[in-house]
């Protein structure tokens, strides 16, 4: 049997587009210091540290070696992970192993990113199959549109159903300190009128690309109670992966077959039938305003073709039945080693009732997800309980 | 490998940067199914995939192994230079291309196209750049370039058909 | 290439722009005026160069700034009859060191020169040469020479 595994402590840095001031290393520094403040531990009390990045964006191989006085892991045991763009959620269900299989009481998580380094586009591009796909390939960006047309064919979203998702993200996003994108003011009218970046994504339905690093403190049982006042109890974790190329899965964003793999193993291992009502809040990785869309079908959060239907009756706004993204999401906040770590943080916060402005009242029980490379979804249940 | 750094330069409002290139040649081995796709679209113009025993996909790009059975794929089938759009974009946004160092042109229409008689899809260009004339599910077919040397590229792009 | 067995020739060529971050600033500023600038935790002997903004040993800030006086110890070297083809040296017969400078804990990688092979040897006293044309980068270190 694994042992409860709670989430006990987050830190973050306030995520902008350059950091100019600090190096990576000094990036990530910012991010585990809070964390270790947030759990009231010194470095020597964390037995193991996991760490998340995604190499070609900065241009370091191993930068965990580079960094390793910025993470605290002189003589420690540790781990490093890269998995696209799941990465932070990779490693946190990493950390979580560690801590449940009984090997490390206490374990720190970290996933960092400094995207200004390098040329995000370009990075991404690399990930395509250099025989068959990286020619055409254009990036996150690239394979996002082709996949968003798709998805419109087949659910008949509307240009107005994204823009009004990309709003929701970035005003929510001012009620989180950390978040990169906050646009109070922002509006339909406007989304509408950004150009495209690529066809049917327009520059207002993606993400920004950010300097950002997040840690997190998992804690086993006996431990998680002393350190918190409420621990965010990980009740399940799931990492489901599709076929490799683009074009191997039919319909792709209309289905998200790893999607649908890894939130209904963790739905089936927690008992729940309905996530609209039976989950409080969820923070899930889209990296586009299609993506959400397609997301809220794929995780089951309506009928296929109905994600439109969702966002018109605000079930996922803050008010709503099921809010998505209080911190603002992937769309306000996007330094892609941290980001699904962020998903991560930002759902415990939630649990713990920590999460500031942005608190949904009384959550029980929340979902975060990952999804990078070209069809991989992590998937966690946090709770209360 | 080739590390470039540069001289640190300030910027405004940037603080000290230092810029550098990654540069870095790599040899790829096309394993056996690719050189067999690849030495047919150069030689004879054709274009190959491979059936799964089991579910009967048709599989491009070919490959050993079918992921979701799990099992080997042997029965190489002819497919199609005609086929359907079923996903497309026209490319705005500039980026470096990581294959030259160099910015890729744009705008550029590109698509995933499921050639007749596949069950997959493949990447490729479009010859269109208006995405009001682009749409999922309307047809296309490769136009193929006079001199074939066994790339992707020797399909110069996949022109809309009436 | 067979054409039984394709290989394909690619390449990868990524522009980046890499931030050093405060201290690092200050270590190459530094270098631009000739001094060889470590960090270290206020009152603690650990002193790194190039220097660390904060000490993960401690887990503290390691703010306290100390010049070093430019000699130190080869600790290891390799002798490499042609540099590589992006060395300002390309072609040329080079020898790089692993330099412990006095006062530092930490080692510094750079050229070495020695008017003779017979002087360099693990434990030879060496001294740091400077360019006369300085930029605020690495090589404004022209090297280090063995004392004889």
């Amino acid at each position: 049997m694994p042992r409860k595994v709670a989430i006990v402590a987050t830190g973050q840095t306030k995520h902008v587009a350059k950091r100019t001031d600090v190096n990576l290393r000094e990036l990530i520094t910012e991010a585990v210091t809070r964390a270790l403040d947030d759990a009231g531990l010194r470095m020597q009390d964390i037995d193991a540290v996991m760490l998340g990045n995604m190499e070609p964006f900065e241009g370091f191989l191993l930068p965990e070696l580079w960094s390793v006085e910025g993470w605290g892991g002189l003589g420690k045991p540790a781990m490093k992970f890269n998995t696209g763009g799941t990465v932070g959620a990779s490693t946190a269900i990493a950390a979580y192993y560690f801590a449940a299989s009984g090997m490390y009481d206490t374990i720190l998580a970290v996933g960092f990113e400094k995207q200004s380094e390098g040329h995000t586009q370009t990075a991404i591009t690399t990930v395509g199959d250099p025989l068959w796909e990286r020619t055409m390939m254009a990036g996150a960006i690239g394979n996002f549109a082709v996949m968003a047309s798709t998805y419109v064919h087949e659910s008949g979203v509307t240009e107005e159903h994204a823009a009004k998702i990309a709003v929701k993200s970035r005003r929510n996003a001012c009620n989180n300190e950390y978040a990169h994108l906050q646009m109070p003011n922002l509006t339909v009218e406007e989304v509408l009128a950004s150009p495209y970046l690529a066809y049917p994504v327009r520059r207002l339905d993606f993400c920004p690309q950010s300097d950002g690093a997040c840690a997190l403190v998992l804690a086993e049982e006996s431990k998680a109670k002393k350190l918190a006042r409420q621990p965010a109890w990980i009740k399940a974790v799931a990492t489901a992966h599709d076929q490799q190329y683009m074009g191997d899965s039919p319909k792709r964003l209309a289905d998200m077959r790893s999607q649908r793999a890894a939130s209904q193993r963790v739905y089936k291992a927690c008992g729940i039938s309905d996530p609209v009502k039976d989950l409080d809040v969820a923070e899930i990785y889209e990296v586009a305003t299609y993506a959400e869309l397609a997301m809220y079908e794929n995780l089951g959060f309506c009928q296929p073709g109905q994600a439109g239907k969702l966002i018109d009756q605000g079930v996922t706004t803050m008010d709503g039945a099921l809010p998505v993204n209080p911190s603002g999401g992937v769309l306000a906040t996007n330094c892609i080693g941290a980001t699904a770590m962020i998903r991560v943080a930002e759902a415990a916060l939630q649990i713990m009732g920590r999460a500031g402005k942005r608190q949904i009242p009384n959550a029980r029980l929340a979902l975060a997800t990952g999804y990078g490379g070209n069809a991989w979804t992590d998937a966690l249940i946090l709770a209360r309980e | 490998m080739a590390e470039k750094t540069g001289k640190p330069e300030k910027k405004k409002d940037d603080g000290l940067k230092v810029p550098w290139r990654l540069n870095v040649e790599y040899e790829y081995a096309a394993g056996y199914f690719a050189t067999r796709f690849f030495r047919e679209l150069r030689d004879t113009g054709r274009i190959w995939g491979v059936r799964c025993p089991s579910c009967q996909r048709v599989y491009i790009p070919p490959r050993p192994v079918c992921g979701i059975c799990a099992a080997k794929t042997a029965e190489w089938v002819e497919v199609s230079d005609e086929g359907v759009i079923v996903g497309c974009t026209v490319v705005n946004v500039p980026f470096i291309d990581p294959m030259t160092g160099e910015q890729r042109p744009v705008p550029y229409g590109f698509a995933i196209i499921r050639l007749d008689g596949a069950s997959t899809a493949l990447y490729h260009f479009l010859e269109e750049t208006d995405p009001k004339k682009l749409a999922v599910g309307k047809r296309v077919k490769a136009v193929f370039r006079p001199e074939r040397q066994g790339t992707m590229l020797d399909i110069k792009h996949f022109r809309l058909l009436e | 290439m067979s054409e039984a067995h394709w290989i394909v020739k690619q390449k990868i060529d990524i522009p980046f722009q890499y931030t050093p971050g405060p201290a690092l600033l200050r270590f190459l500023e530094g270098l631009r005026g000739a001094q060889l600038l470590a960090s270290g935790v206020p009152g603690e002997a650990r002193k790194t160069i190039p220097p660390l903004s904060f000490c993960g040993r401690a887990w503290k800030p390691a703010d306290e700034w100390t010049e070093l006086p430019g000699t130190g110890v080869l600790e290891s070297f390799a002798v490499v009859p042609r540099a590589m083809a992006e060395l300002p040296e390309a072609g040329a017969r080079v020898v790089f060191g692993l330099v412990k400078l006095d006062g530092a804990e930490t080692r510094l990688v750079h050229l070495v020169r020695a008017a003779q092979d017979a002087d360099l040897r693990v434990g030879a006293r060496v001294k740091v040469l400077w360019n006369p044309a300085r930029s605020a980068a690495i090589r404004d270190i022209a090297g280090f020479e063995v004392i004889t």
